[in-house]
Parts: structure tokens; sequence; C-alpha cells
């Protein structure tokens, strides 16, 4: 019964396209929001001291829904940065720098590793700051990545499962694990959007929140029946 | 003998000096009872006007508390029943000030978190066209 209250509640979200990746959508907007119609409610009603501590409490809740939008905007972006690092090291791998140039290559992995670590730990600054330390080492491999036919993510051939997903930002149909699993390259079972939450949920903004996801998020698709996964989409 | 008398009027002179010197009271202002009266009802319908009567309940309700008792002195005692509306006057006027105090300060703070959320909501949407920008 939970896990069916769990799936309607996930279609329902994602059917009205107001998934987490609005921004202002967190408890504590919608908080701020109710205890300033409670605080106007109070005021027009005469009673002055229960309008302002519910005036008080809105405020309160207004600076934590900033902090929520700024880590999450946070997140966001040292997610954009570790992806263009992943990229460029991919870039790297190509023109054999590891052998050219160990050093920085060797550096620049290592930093990516610590980037990433730092992003499962939630330091979204200092995730930012390395991963763009890496893009730094990796300067040489700036305009291939402009030019070349990137270290494109291979595109999925008819058929292919892949193995990542990098979580788009449309705004019409917002991704969501749900929308994802769906897909044929990946389940083609939206109901199975848990086996993709419990691969990734440790690099997820909010681990406990199977619903927020970040645009340029990469997300593990695990096998599920011994099916060969490839590429990303 | 004369010196004596003569000092004595002095003294009287100044003594007389002296009393003459001080203002006599003031007259009091004659206020009948249905001008008191009217007085207290104004009152209250100002403190009414600003909720008094919900915001500073205490103050109100002691206001209210002399605004009946000089009802009830109004047939036995003239003097006293002028005396508890005029007290009562000035109690709706103290709960008045204190009840719009409350108000601005209320609307002060509901203000300043109308304020907080419209800067949350704005850079909300500043961010979520970055974002999509940068898609």
């Amino acid at each position: 019964m939970k896990k069916f209250a769990g799936v309607f509640l996930l279609t329902l979200v994602c059917a009205a396209g107001v998934f987490a990746q609005s921004l202002q959508d967190n408890e504590f907007y919608k908080k701020s929001v109710e205890f300033t119609r409670l605080a106007e409610q109070a005021l027009e009603a005469g009673d002055y001291d229960a309008a302002r501590d519910y005036a008080l409490k809105a405020q309160e809740n207004a600076a934590l829904s900033k902090n929520y939008i700024d880590e999450m905007v946070a997140a966001y972006r040292a997610r954009t940065a570790l992806n263009a690092a992943r990229a460029r090291i991919g870039l790297a791998d190509r023109y054999n720098m590891k052998t050219r140039n160990p050093d920085v290559y060797n550096s620049a992995t290592a930093l990516y590793k610590k980037a990433e670590g730092e992003f499962t730990a939630r330091d979204y600054a200092q995730s930012l700051a390395d991963a763009r330390q890496v893009l730094e080492l990796l300067k040489e491999f700036e305009a291939a990545a402009g030019t070349a036919a990137p270290a494109p993510a291979p595109t999925p051939t008819p058929g292919q499962r892949i193995s990542r997903y990098v979580v788009k930002l449309n705004p019409a149909l917002r991704d969501c694990l749900w929308r994802i699993a769906g897909f044929d390259f990946v389940y083609g079972d939206s109901t199975k959007w848990r086996f993709i939450y419990d691969e990734n949920k440790s690099s997820f903004p909010q681990p406990e929140n199977p619903e927020l996801i970040v645009p340029g998020q990469v997300l593990k698709i695990p096998s599920l029946s011994g099916e060969a996964r490839s590429g990303e989409r | 003998m004369r010196r004596i008398c003569l000092f004595l009027l002095i003294m009287l002179s100044i003594a007389l000096l002296f009393s003459c010197g001080s203002t006599p009271p003031a007259a009091t202002e004659a206020v009948d009872l249905t001008t008191a009266k009217n007085r207290a009802d104004a009152a209250l319908a100002k403190a009414k006007s600003v909720k008094a009567d919900v915001s500073v309940k205490a103050d109100f309700d002691k206001a209210q508390a002399a605004y009946t008792e000089a009802g009830g002195l109004a047939s036995t005692s003239g003097d006293a029943a002028i005396t508890k509306y005029l007290d009562a006057e000035g109690l709706f006027l103290v709960a008045h000030d204190a009840a719009v105090v409350k108000r601005e300060e209320a609307r002060k703070q509901l203000d300043k978190a109308k304020s907080d959320i419209k800067a949350v909501e704005d850079e909300a949407a500043a961010l979520q066209k970055e974002q999509g920008g940068a898609q």
C-alpha cells in the first residue's frame, strides 16, 4: 500500500510538472507563505500579538527557503562543473595525456575524485572549486571540447540499454525518476524507478528525497537482470 | 513703642504680601453627565476601531468596567457617575494607544515577511532562468 502510494504520488508530481526542480517549491517557502496568510488573518481579527508572531515565523521560514535555494543552486553548479570536468578527462584520455603528461593527468583525475567526494558530502562550494581546477589543469583540451565531436556521450543504438543517464532540464516535461525509468533505453517500466534511486541516492542533493534531482546530475542505471548496459544519454 | 508698632506693621505687610502672592486655584471645568458619557462613548468607539477589545483585552475590560459602573451610578449619584465616565474615557484612550502600538509592530513585521518572500521568489526565478539558459 505504501509502495503504491509512493508510486502514485510520484506520478502525480511528474504529471503536474511541478517537480522539485522548481527552486522555490520547498517546504520552507510553503510554510512562509502559510504563516503570512495566518498573520494577515490575525491582523484583520485584531489579534496583533499573534499576527506579529506569525509574521516572525514567516520571516524565519523565508530565510530557510533562501538557504535551501542557495544549496540547490550550489549543487547544480557543482554538478555542471563536475560533468564538464569528466568530459574534459575523457578528452584527455582520447588524446593519450596519461602517457604524454602523467603528472598533470594524475593530478586532474585525483582532483576530480576529490571533487566527486565533496559533492557527495554536500560540500558544493569546494566541489565546484575543485572541478574548475580540473578544467584549468586540462585547459589544453578546452578548444577540442568546443570543436570536436566531443566526448559526446555515445548515443544508444536502438535496443541498447544505457548505463548512465544525465538529468535534463525541460520545463515542459521535467525529468523525474518515474519518467526516466519509463524510457525504452532505461527500463521501459516507470515502476522500476526505485532501482535508480537506490543506486544513486548517496549522490542526491537530499539522499532521503527521491524527488529532488538536478539538471546535469548523472544517474547510474543498474542492470536488473544481468542485461548488458553501456553508453549515456 | 512706636518702633515696635512699625516693626509689626512691616511684618504684617510682608505676611500679607506672601499670602496674596499665591495664585488662586483654577476653576475646574464643569462637565455634566451627558457630556461625560458622550466623551466616554467616543473613546470607546475609538478603542474599538483599532480592535483594542481583542488586542489589549485586559486594558479594554478595565475601561469597560469603569464605563459600566458609571452607568450604574448615573441614577443615584451624578457627580460620581461623571467621574467614572471620565475615568472610563481615559482608560479607553489608553487601551486605544496600546492597541495602535501593537498593530503597527504587527504590520511592520508582516511587511518584512512579505518582502522576504518576494526576495526568495525573485532569486528563485532568476536562478531558474540561469539553469534554463545554461541548458
